[in-house]
């Protein structure tokens, strides 16, 4: 592979994984009801 | 209009049930390949500026329209759009939201079934010992293509669709928690297992191994060799727009209905966010990683580029396979295959979801019924796509339902939401119980940003030149020429361009013209069905107040 060729796709690999990961952890850390629960208690 | 109590039964689920939505057959196959046609490596610089100026802001868009209609007893798309727009004549646009999941269906489930046949036929050695062409045939025998018949009836493709039909039907009657979310907490964690093992297999695959002709990274380095001077050619930017577009199932109703099940302040910027990320995750990560890089080892660059397309998934990757030994090749067909169906199931679970939706809200049929009702609405929609496939009518359903339809409704529901509704109110819809702070800018990109892009998406659709060479359309136009509309440009399509043979029968025969516009009657007609069962029920409701 070309040098450009692996920047381009490990850059957006990065990209993608990072936002993936970084909003999957919020989603399982924040249970969709937890506000919820706290209100409706 | 009844009020369901229906309700996801985990945050994890709503997110995967949503990502399932959008992660389809699209992401193995079609993703790759607009890709090497545009521009490589290069067409991912637009296809990221597109999903996060287009796809994201819709994802958002959808699930505030869903959440506030569900908000008011709606769940399917005529009565959120009502609910959104300042006259009763929106929830004929909402028709838009039933037509396209009933129409994507009737041909969706029919490939769905092949997937699903194909993980059968790796199990049972169906490939062994096959040539390319001898594999390439098999495909053509299973649909019964080829034989110079107007009518194909592959008999073992139709129990493999009624299959495939009855296990949508079966979940889907099982309710959302207990069918949807529980076919998407199984179906995409195998999909994402499936792919992972392909993508190994694929990656470590060198020149002289196991049959290769070339290392999988030339494949790689083909798709994402960046060719810069391509960011100026409209087309490129046409081709990613639509690719977001169309991968991240939006404009379809789907994200609309299963947003509908929230609660008021449940979060939604997250949850859209999370589960548009996670497509992008299994189709520029694994799409990318599987058919190019497995088909440049075996087959060569030259091979590639003249072959490319959807149906190599069927003709070709099942004798690929047989380089790995008998053993492995059955386990990678069934991975490959399995992947292909987990994908598809849940997308077409969430393309019934809104159909059935409407029967329970606005005609009071329970789970069971509607789920019967759909099946049986799907199966008479579909043999036209099973029985003049050849046709072309298998084509004329995936054009009008998955490609005109999905854009129109894309972008009156935008002018809805951003225009009509107000961008303030649908901010402060977006925003609210939100766990991640959206930044502002959003909102203009969401006003003004966003329905460009899909402006720009439908008149490319409308007028797409021959070629997609816009510069020389704009040349030949200048020049007193005309334009050279492309054959599958709407209004190309519309007046079947590149069909020569114009009469509706030869010596009694229906001719493909024929087929054509009878298919278009029949989506027509579909369209008006729905849209009078629309006002019928809100006659209902308007007598029973």
């Amino acid at each position: 592979m070309t040098t450009s060729a692996w920047i381009m796709m490990l850059t957006t690999w990065a990209v993608v994984i990072f936002f993936v990961v970084k909003f999957f952890i919020k989603v399982i850390r924040l249970p969709l009801n937890q506000k919820r629960s706290v209100k409706d208690l | 209009m009844t009020h369901t109590n229906e309700r996801w039964g985990s945050r994890i689920g709503l997110i995967l049930a949503m990502a399932g939505n959008a992660v389809g057959l699209g992401n193995f196959l079609r993703f790759p390949a607009q890709a090497v046609q545009n521009g490589g490596g290069a067409f991912i610089i637009p296809y990221l500026v597109s999903f996060l100026l287009m796809g994201i802001p819709l994802l958002w868009i959808e699930w505030a329209i869903g959440r506030h209609g569900g908000q008011r007893g709606f769940h399917s798309a005529p009565g959120m759009m009502q609910s959104i727009g300042r006259s009763s004549l929106w929830k004929y646009v909402g028709v838009f939201g039933i037509f396209t999941n009933l129409a994507i269906l009737a041909y969706y489930v029919y490939i769905e079934s092949w997937t699903l046949s194909y993980v059968w036929f790796s199990l049972t050695g169906a490939f062994n010992g096959k040539t390319t062409e001898q594999v390439s045939q098999f495909f053509s025998a299973y649909l019964n293509i080829g034989t110079g018949q107007s009518i194909n009836l592959p008999i073992k493709a139709i129990l493999f669709f009624l299959t495939a039909l009855s296990i949508n039907i079966l979940v889907l009657s099982r309710g959302l928690a207990k069918g949807v979310e529980i076919a998407s907490k199984i179906g995409m964690p195998l999909l994402l297992i499936f792919g992972a093992f392909l993508a190994v297999r694929a990656l470590t695959l060198n020149a002289g191994e196991a049959g290769a002709v070339n290392d999988a990274f030339e494949g790689l380095n083909f798709l994402w060799q960046p060719q810069f001077d391509s960011l100026s050619n409209p087309k490129i930017w046409l081709a990613a727009a639509g690719q977001i577009f169309f991968t991240l199932s939006v404009g379809m109703g789907t994200v609309h209905c299963y947003a509908s099940y929230l609660r008021q302040n449940d979060d939604i910027a997250l949850n859209g966010a999370a589960a548009g990320w996670m497509n992008e995750f299994v189709e520029v990560v694994l799409g990318g990683s599987l058919i190019i890089p497995i088909a440049v080892a075996y087959l060569g660059l030259p091979w590639i580029k003249e072959n490319v397309g959807f149906e190599m998934g069927f003709r070709t990757m099942p004798m690929l396979f047989q380089n790995w030994g008998p053993i492995l090749a059955a386990v990678a067909g069934i991975a490959w295959f399995g992947l292909l169906f987990c994908a598809g199931v849940t997308s077409s679970l969430a393309m019934g979801q809104p159909v059935m939706a409407f029967f329970q809200d606005e005609y009071g049929l329970n789970r069971r019924r509607s789920a019967i009702t759909l099946g049986g609405i799907l199966l008479m929609l579909s043999l036209p796509c099973i029985l003049f496939y050849e046709m072309g009518a298998f084509g004329e359903f995936d054009y009008w339902a998955g490609t005109f339809s999905l854009v129109v409704f894309a972008l009156l529901e935008i002018i809805a939401f951003a225009w009509i509704f107000g961008i303030d109110k649908g901010w402060a819809e977006i925003t609210r119980g939100a766990d991640i702070k959206i930044h502002p800018i959003f909102k203009y990109v969401i006003k003004y940003v966003t329905p460009l892009f899909l402006v720009a998406v439908f008149v490319g659709s409308v007028f797409k030149p021959d070629g997609g060479n816009w510069l020389a359309a704009f040349s030949d136009l200048l020049h007193g020429q005309g334009w050279p509309f492309a054959t599958d440009s709407i209004i190309g399509t519309i007046l079947n361009i590149g069909i020569t043979e114009k009469r509706w029968f030869i010596d009694g025969v229906p001719t493909q013209i024929f087929i054509l516009n009878m298919t278009r009657l029949l989506l027509l007609s579909t369209f008006i069905a729905i849209s009078v069962a629309v006002y019928l029920a809100w006659r209902r409701k308007e007598v029973k107040q």
